[in-house]
């Protein structure tokens, strides 16, 4: 049973008591001094924030993206797409699933890859045109797409929706996990995707824009309606600036611990210039903007949405590409690449193979055994 | 909204008395938990869990008079609970000392859980105050209702920290007093 004190008796005090105390009391001399050198606090800021909220946002947006992007597929699939990055920072030991789900047994029958020769399965054809217009959608793209080949799709048995950090150096989904417990000496069509943080890839303009900047904006799409929701809550606070967490605020009082001030300011940053001016709070632009933001929320959304993906695939004509002809092609291992895979490589590898691909940034890279189209079933070592 | 009207909504158990109590009273509630547990999270968590409180307590309850009183009640019973239960949010010490600062006020040998509830001692609290002057009553309130600090009450008040420290001093020994006239002696 918990122990009365004292303490829990104040909170007993009558009502009006605690109202008065909650609005009596505010500094009622406010000099000139105070009022310019709340302003100028205020500038300080807004300013600070206009600084520095970018790279926080940067750096934040991007894990955020990358989750909503893993959300967007089905739970298997996305799964075989793994963060790359988080996972590299919490990798788990060698067969340790990373996933409650209860596997207990390996892939059993597999399907037989009819005519891919390793000839024709090196490199065919990559046309790298950032210009081009059929991208991949969100139901075309790398994991339901069947390259020319033949070959490709990734599997989405269960065993998919688990990752293993295979020997300590790459994460390696279930299904190509067993069957390289099964015969590493195998040579198996792998499924190797490529998710890198975008937000923190500025050397790569498309557009105009960088992809970072894309990721970013694509980011606060989706936040602004929400930022604008909580304004509402709290613009009529946060329009008397320093006074908030310094003297209280009419009618009440209400005063506010000035890291909590500060949290708001850079959390809402431009926001605060648009609805908040000279000291008055435009609460009725503010509703009105709402109602437009609710109304054409999901093109808006879509549009950044879309525009991020545009320039990611961009991204990827250029850079995987020079992965396949570059390490890859070096390392004489069959591999292909198209625009219609995007984000996934396919490889012909062993086991040994695999655990030596000259990939940088191997964290951002996750693998699988890819399945035929016609069958759905999984490659097979035995074809090789 | 008036409060006769949210309390009728939670009466009706009508979901919107929630949203509708949010609008109005949220921002203040998350502000007081806020003060108490100075951690954000957590004072939103505080707030959350003051409505839900509120909807099981109305009814019985029907705080017409002073609706924000009630619901500021609860989110500081729910705050300093959890600054209790939750010693990584570091403001537990602050409560062990405003928990000592004020059991002083007892008479020796006595404790608040002996001496009677919680609730007639706050009654016992509201009957001291109200011989106190205004100012005195706001002090004393906002250190320990609202567990401001005694700079924050200073600068509140515009008055010198010393004052407040000073006040509050004598405001304990004399509800010591108080309570020692009111038959509370051991």
């Amino acid at each position: 049973m918990k122990k009365t004190t004292f303490l829990d008796g104040i909170g007993y005090v009558d009502g009006d008591l605690i109202e008065k105390a909650e609005s009596d009391g505010k500094r009622s001399r406010r000099n000139i001094l105070l009022r310019w050198g709340s302003l100028a606090a205020c500038l300080c800021l807004i300013t600070g924030a206009a600084i520095f909220i970018p790279s926080g946002l940067r750096r934040a947006g991007d894990d955020v993206i990358a989750e909503e992007r893993a959300e967007d597929k089905g739970a298997l699939t996305s799964a075989f797409q793994a963060e790359a990055p988080a996972e590299a920072e919490e990798m788990p030991e060698e067969g340790i699933i990373t996933q409650e789900i209860n596997v207990t047994q390996p892939p059993t029958e597999t399907a037989d890859i009819a005519g891919v020769e390793a000839d024709e399965a090196i490199v065919p054809d990559i046309d790298v045109d950032i210009e081009h217009e059929d991208l991949p959608t969100d139901e075309t793209r790398t994991d339901n797409v069947v390259p020319s080949t033949g070959v490709g799709i990734p599997s989405s048995d269960v065993e998919d929706a688990i990752t293993f950090f295979w020997r300590m150096k790459l994460n390696v989904r279930g299904s190509l996990y067993w069957a390289l417990e099964k015969d590493p000496d195998a040579v198996y069509t792998v499924a190797a995707v490529y998710r890198p943080v975008t937000s923190e890839i500025t050397d790569f303009v498309f557009e105009g824009k960088t992809l970072a900047d894309w990721a970013i904006a694509s980011y606060d799409a989706k936040l602004l309606p929400d930022k604008m929701m909580q304004l509402l809550k709290c613009g009529d606070v946060l329009k008397y600036g320093t006074m908030v967490y310094e003297t209280g605020v009419p009618p009440y009082g209400e005063k506010w611990d000035r890291n909590l001030y500060e949290e708001q300011v850079a959390f809402f940053g431009d926001l605060l210039d648009r609805y908040i001016v000279d000291g008055e709070f435009l609460e009725a632009k503010l509703k009105e903007d709402i109602e437009a933001v609710k109304d054409g929320t999901s093109a808006v959304m879509a549009e950044a949405d879309e525009q991020y993906r545009r320039a990611f695939n961009a991204y990827l004509c250029t850079y995987m590409p020079g992965v396949v002809n570059g390490p890859l092609l070096a390392y004489g291992v069959p591999c292909w690449w198209s625009e219609d895979t995007s984000n996934t490589i396919f490889l012909e590898v062993n086991a040994e193979q695999l655990e030596n691909l000259p990939l940088d940034n191997i964290g951002y890279w996750s693998f699988g055994l890819a399945v035929s189209e016609n069958t759905g079933g999984q490659s097979d070592p035995a074809d090789d | 909204m008036e409060d006769e009207t949210l309390i009728r909504l939670f009466l009706e158990r009508k979901e919107d008395a929630v949203l509708r109590t949010a609008e109005k009273y949220g921002r203040r509630l998350r502000s007081l938990a806020y003060g108490i547990t100075k951690d954000r999270q957590t004072a939103e968590e505080c707030e959350n869990d003051t409505y839900l409180e509120a909807w099981n307590r109305i009814p019985p309850a029907e705080p017409k008079n002073y609706f924000y009183a009630f619901l500021a009640r609860i989110v500081r019973g729910i705050s300093i609970d959890r600054c209790r239960a939750q010693a990584s949010l570091k403001r537990s010490a602050l409560i062990v000392e405003l928990t000592e600062e004020l059991d002083s006020c007892l008479p020796a040998g006595e404790t608040a859980e002996e001496l009677l509830d919680a609730k007639l001692l706050g009654e016992a609290v509201s009957r001291f105050l109200r011989t106190q002057t205004a100012e005195k009553q706001v002090i004393f309130l906002r250190r320990y209702f609202y567990l401001d600090s005694v700079k924050e009450i200073s600068g509140r008040l515009s008055i010198g920290e010393s004052k407040v420290k000073m006040v509050l001093s004598r405001l304990r020994r004399d509800l010591r007093e108080y309570l020692e006239k009111e038959g509370y002696t051991p």
